[in-house]
């Protein structure tokens, strides 16, 4: 049977057992397997448990469960609440003032981590509630969330920029720096929408129209300095050479775990356990997704599946822009059933050579790329932080999430097409920084 | 009578496995500190730590699974089985315990199987601290095996009209 | 009848190792004996360190992979990756046709696969603080060292060493998390530490770091296979390895252009710089080698013979 034959049956086999409700990542594993065991013969099973116990004790990993750590401390103290009613003193004649703060919250959480699931658990665990206690609609409040978070790969560090990197032995300090404008100018786009969407809808106040006067807008600033503090300990953790991306969202959580403990005196068995037990419950519900999307692509690359299509789209004689078109809807396509790392393992070394032959930068396609893969989180059947939001806020429901996602799905299509007409976006910075790359 | 504490005691040792898990994440953060701090003010070398905190936090993930499950934390898509009549509800929620029950059997039995692999090879980690590979392992065959028995307990539960799956009515876990 | 082979290394690049499997492809192609072959590249498959079980549990035909990866399953392989028991590129053809490596294939043997081209590849150390050539020199800087022995030998010359994953160097090295690392040339050249780093110890005529990266087959696989079969793979292998031992200079080069352009010094140790390496090495890496490792002293003895 044809590999392509086999991806058709494996896609529509993984909808319909997700449709029937079983989790997401029991679904993923299964599908997974089914497909090794039909296709590749039983004795092929002898290497699913070892893929996916490898596919999680990975360093770079160690991240999720920090920054969902990092976010249940924050939520469960009351750190949260001044900060956002700070936020909401301040910003409450803006209207979104609230979402566009989340958003620029994510790109900073984005500086920070390199993954997009770990950005987006840190963020929604104390924006979303705080977002719908003051009137937002769910659907916006988890919408923007989602998207927020997948930022946490576009603006360095990323996990798939440093992939991308030494899968095409391009550099990784470029490829950050490329990421950089492109991150802002996203977060500029969805920040954009939601002024858009609050203006028109009237959400911008906290119920009550009141007006805050100038004292009551600096009393509430002190009591947000302990978690500015955090915050800027992590980035000094990270930027001042005392540890690595992984290493600081371990520091970072224990920051947040002492300002719980320490500044807010959470010390209650009862409280200090919900909150250590709620975070592991989010970051093994997200690693179990990971360990078997990761047999997922296992089972797709081992079945040549998605191999066969990007050198299909590799032999294509048409004009370059009709080429990137293809590799774009290509790219949207893998995302929607794989996370962003396999997608770049198996289609980069097929994809970047016909890249290069066109005419295109490797370093405006890894940017072009990631927004492809970003998209991927948020779409379903396999969107990463569609179900990081779905395990925060287990009232909300997937397609009110999705609905809320769809508009900022949009700006990242926008965001390609910008990109795509000005490469200079892309590339100002890092030849600014390192000089003219020489091919 | 005692199919209600053959259930109650699946229950109970997930719970037991659910707590090594949040303690093996609470390690973590504190060794990952400790590393970085002996690194960066020691200027010390880090021996052990990387693969603690790598196999600890992999092992809690498989070891946490079941307890997730209990809580019905594992996200699943919800578009048919909110809009589903009661009797679909009930018939989707066989097919997901059926489902979750044959991937964590599957998962339970090559679990086993490398464990005994990594017992009988003596495996260990490439690292300097040498970490035998069972150990790790042993959470994925012990994890998966409870979290099968996890979603027996919950087929019995629901055949038994103790639990409705997907359902909205009152009625939990016993 | 089709092969699936995995390596970790990036494909379609040119990496030496990628083009081996290549070769290798496109001879049994050519032989026309019923052979296919079909390559993953950059862990596509596999990750780097999963090779070794499904190579030899059969569920894996081929792989090009540090035989040290699989020392945690099989500690004799540490052997292969032991700081200062091969000098050079010539140095590592005399090794390969040794008893060393006669019992070290005895291994692979044994637990189930088998060689079919032998490469040795180079290495150095970079530093973003000073040059390393005297064990005086990696005192208290902080190292990312690859390979458990080198970490031994490091610490044991008063360096600290921290561990982590290859794709964390670069923004380890980029904030300064690391001052040093040590690994392969082509690793150098991949991951761009030209952008990071002051000073370069090329491999030179006193190589340090050499690592044993062979082109295996999995002996289920092999069994399975018909005379013809077999002798076209050997033959590719040969053809392989040939190919490698042109281009293994040519690597080490290539590193040395890379980081010369981009500003870094390069020195190269001298025999007298090398040994004082060594006699630390004797010390910690080959002493703890050859209490733990069953045989273990027996093969230092066979490496440290070959001339
Ligand atoms: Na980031
Ligand atoms: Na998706």
């Amino acid at each position: 049977m044809s590999p392509l034959i086999i991806g058709a049956l494996l896609c529509a086999a993984t909808v319909i057992i997700l449709a029937a409700g079983v989790p997401v990542a029991f679904s993923l594993a299964l599908v997974a397997v089914s497909f090794l065991f039909i296709f590749e013969g039983p004795e092929s099973l002898g290497v699913v448990a070892e893929t996916m116990f490898s596919s999680i004790s990975h360093f770079t990993l160690v991240s999720i469960p920090m920054f969902i750590l990092m976010g249940s401390a924050i939520a469960s103290s009351p750190a949260a609440k001044d900060l956002y009613e700070a936020l909401d003193r301040w910003l409450h004649r803006v209207p979104g003032g609230l979402i566009i703060a989340n958003l620029g919250a994510c790109s900073i959480f984005s500086a920070l981590s390199g993954s997009s699931p770990a950005t987006c658990a840190a963020i929604g665990k104390m924006g979303i509630p705080e977002m719908r206690s003051r009137g937002y609609p769910a659907s916006l409040a988890t919408g923007a969330i989602a998207a927020g978070g997948t930022l946490g790969i576009l603006i360095p560090p990323s996990i798939t920029m440093i992939v991308y990197g030494i899968a095409t032995e391009t550099s990784i300090g470029r490829l950050f720096l490329a990421g950089v404008v492109p991150g802002f100018m996203l977060t500029a786009l969805f920040m954009t929408w939601a002024l858009y969407t609050a203006k028109k809808n009237g959400y911008q106040i906290n119920g009550s129209n009141r007006s805050y006067s100038m004292a009551e807008k600096l009393n509430v600033l002190p009591r947000v300095i302990p978690f500015m503090l955090v915050i800027i300990g992590v980035l000094y953790v990270l930027y001042g050479g005392i540890a690595t991306p992984s290493e600081a969202a371990g520091v970072g959580a224990m920051m947040c775990v002492m300002l719980a403990v320490v500044i807010y005196k959470i010390r209650d068995a009862k409280r200090l356990w919900e909150m250590l037990s709620s975070s592991m419950k989010e970051s093994v519900m997200i690693l179990m997704i990971i360990a078997a999307s990761e047999l997922f692509s296992f089972t797709l690359s081992s079945l040549y599946i998605t191999q066969s299509v990007a050198q299909w789209i590799a032999m294509l004689d048409v004009n370059p822009w009709v080429l990137l078109g293809i590799i774009n809807l290509f790219l949207l396509f893998c995302g929607f059933f794989l996370p962003p790392v396999a997608v770049i393992l198996m289609t980069a070394p097929i994809l970047l050579p016909i890249i290069l032959s066109a005419g295109f930068d490797p370093y405006w396609f890894a940017v072009i790329l990631t927004i492809n893969m970003e998209i991927g989180l948020i779409t379903p059947p396999v969107g990463l932080n569609l179900y990081v939001i779905n395990g925060i806020c287990k009232d909300v429901s997937l397609p009110t999430i999705l609905k809320g996602a769809l508009p900022f799905m949009l700006c990242m299509v926008l965001a390609i097409v910008i990109l795509t007409i000005f490469p200079e976006i892309v590339l100002w910075l890092p030849n600014l920084v390192m000089g003219p790359e020489i091919h | 009578m005692i199919i209600n504490s053959f259930v109650g005691f699946i229950r109970m040792l997930s719970k037991i496995c659910g707590f090594i898990s949040v303690a093996l994440v609470a390690g973590s953060v504190i060794v990952v500190c400790q590393m970085v701090f002996v690194r960066y003010f020691m200027g010390e070398s880090v021996v052990w730590q990387t693969d603690f905190v790598t196999y600890g936090l992999a092992s809690s993930v498989f070891l946490g699974a079941p307890y997730v499950a209990q809580m019905k934390g594992h996200v699943n898509v919800d578009l048919l089985t909110m809009y589903a009549a009661p009797k679909y509800k009930r018939l989707l929620g066989y097919i997901t315990i059926s489902c979750a029950f044959i991937f964590s059997a599957i998962f339970a039995y090559t679990g086993w199987e490398l464990w005994y692999e990594a017992w009988e090879g003596q495996w260990t980690t490439a690292s300097l601290w040498a970490l035998p590979l069972w150990i790790p392992y042993s959470s994925l065959a012990i994890g998966m095996t409870l979290l099968a028995l996890e979603y027996f307990a919950d087929a019995i539960c629901a055949i038994n009209d103790q639990t409705v799956p997907f359902g909205t009515e009152p009625g939990g876990h016993s | 009848e089709m092969l699936k082979a995995s390596h970790q290394f990036p494909g379609g690049k040119g990496d030496v190792r990628d083009e081996m499997m290549k070769i290798v492809s496109n001879e049994i192609t050519k032989a026309d004996v019923d052979l296919t072959m079909r390559i993953y590249p950059g862990g596509s498959l596999f990750k780097a360190k999963d090779q070794w079980v499904p190579l030899t549990k059969g569920l894996l035909d081929m792989t090009l992979v540090p035989l040290a990866y699989a020392a945690g399953k099989h500690p004799q392989f540490d052997a292969t990756l032991m700081p200062g028991l091969v000098k050079n590129h010539a140095h590592a053809a005399r090794l390969s046709d040794s008893p060393f490596m006669e019992a070290i294939k005895e291994e692979i043997n044994d637990a189930g696969a088998i060689v079919l081209a032998d490469t040795w590849m180079a290495g150095g150390f970079a530093s973003a603080k000073k040059c390393i050539l005297e064990p005086e020199d990696a005192e208290g800087q902080t190292f990312r060292a690859a390979g458990k022995a080198f970490e031994r030998m490091l610490a044991g010359a008063g360096a600290s060493i921290a561990s982590m994953p290859s794709s964390e160097i670069y923004t380890a090295m980029q904030t300064g998390v690391i001052d040093a690392a040590n690994t392969s040339s082509a690793s150098f050249v991949s991951y761009r530490l030209d952008e990071q780093v002051k000073c370069l110890t090329a491999p030179g005529e006193n190589a340090l770091w050499f690592m044993y990266e062979p082109l295996l087959i999995s002996k289920i696989t092999w069994n399975k296979l018909n005379a013809e079969q077999q002798a076209a793979l050997t033959a590719a292998g040969d053809k392989a390895e040939k190919y490698f031992f042109e281009e293994a200079k040519g690597l080490d080069q290539k590193m040395v252009d890379a980081f010369t352009k981009s500003g870094v010094e390069v020195v190269t140790m001298t025999t007298e710089q090398a040994d004082k390496w060594k006699a630390i090495a004797q010390n910690t890496s080959y002493k703890v080698f050859a209490e733990q490792v069953p045989g273990g002293k027996e093969l230092i003895d066979l490496a440290l013979s070959v001339e």
